[in-house]
């Protein structure tokens, strides 16, 4: 899985970025918060990340801060990496959209167990969003007959969304899971054998 | 600086310890020379700032007596307690000295 690393110090962040590909994770580097940023604006970006707090310009919290707000963004999983441990940071990290708090210099298998928790996030998030996308285009196929229809009063064609009109029956056979069964109700017997000059019908006997 | 532990932190892999080394020698001077500036100056801002990048970067070594000397010096900047900084700040200098040497013989030992 991609992670995408922004620590300044040099040693950290070489430290870091070869501690995470001995885990086995694709990693992508950033020396700051603006780098960050940048990688995360382009395609691809990954959507796992650690973020140190105290950068030079953009800083970690920042960083979080504008993913947040950003619509592709939002779901990714961000872990802040900061030598600061008081009560109040860790709240403050949290609050402007960490998922996750690691404090330095940090413990390797705590960073693993937090890291791996943060790829099955994203795993189960990116497994919900196909099944999202399969259920739409499902839907989309499917027929439905519902919301407001333009009706002609008096020959009751239909009008679509692209603004023609059509018979009932081809609406209803397009939008609806049916079929139709033709036949003439009485009302229309009578009138047709009317206007051929015949007797109406005879009544069944009771 | 304990070697054993600096190795394990860099998953046994002597090549990333060297290059670490390295990093440090290359990248951590100037932040000696702020910090001294900071003390002569008494810009306990900036102390503060330096003494925190400090402790950071010597935390990949698993420098635990600098980290020692580090984090209160970072403490007693954010307090400004000039008494404090003026106990704490040779012992740093000393150290950090030392801590140089070592990463020196280090990064320059053989393959």
């Amino acid at each position: 899985m991609k992670i995408l690393i922004a620590e300044d110090d040099s040693g950290s962040r070489r430290l870091l970025e070869a501690t995470l590909k001995r885990w086995g994770y694709e990693v992508f580097v950033a020396a700051d918060g603006e780098q960050a940023w940048q990688q995360l604006m382009s395609p691809g970006a990954p959507p796992l990340m650690i973020l140190d707090w105290l950068m030079p310009g953009l800083d970690g919290v920042e960083v979080c801060r504008k993913a947040r707000a950003d619509k592709r963004l939002r779901s990714c999983y961000i872990i802040l990496l900061t030598a600061r441990d008081s009560k109040e940071d860790l709240v403050a990290g949290l609050e402007a959209g960490a998922d996750d708090y690691v404090t330095k210099p940090f413990d390797a298998q705590e960073l693993q167990a937090r890291v791996h928790v943060g790829s099955r996030v994203v795993q189960l998030q990116s497994e919900l969003a196909e099944r999202v996308v399969e259920l739409e285009a499902s839907l989309s196929r499917e027929k439905h007959l519902q919301g407001l229809l333009p009706i002609c009063c008096y020959c009751k064609k239909i009008r679509d969304d692209s603004n023609y009109w059509h018979q009932v029956e081809s609406y209803v056979a397009d939008h609806a899971a049916v079929r139709f069964s033709h036949s003439v109700c009485p009302e229309c017997t009578d009138k047709f054998r009317k206007d051929m000059g015949l007797p109406p019908e005879e009544q069944n006997a009771a | 600086m304990d070697r054993g532990a600096a190795l394990k932190r860099a998953g046994g892999d002597m090549q990333l310890l060297r290059e670490l080394a390295g990093l440090f020698l290359q990248d951590t001077p100037y932040l000696v020379t702020e910090m001294e500036q900071a003390v002569a100056s008494a810009d306990w801002k900036l102390l503060e700032r330096t003494a925190h990048r400090l402790k950071g970067a010597v935390g990949n070594f698993d420098a635990k007596c600098l980290h020692e000397l580090l984090a209160p010096l970072e403490t007693a900047a954010r307090a400004e307690e000039s008494t404090r900084i003026e106990e704490l700040f040779p012992q740093v200098k000393r150290e950090l000295s030392k801590f140089q040497t070592e990463l020196d013989g280090l990064f320059k030992e053989a393959a």
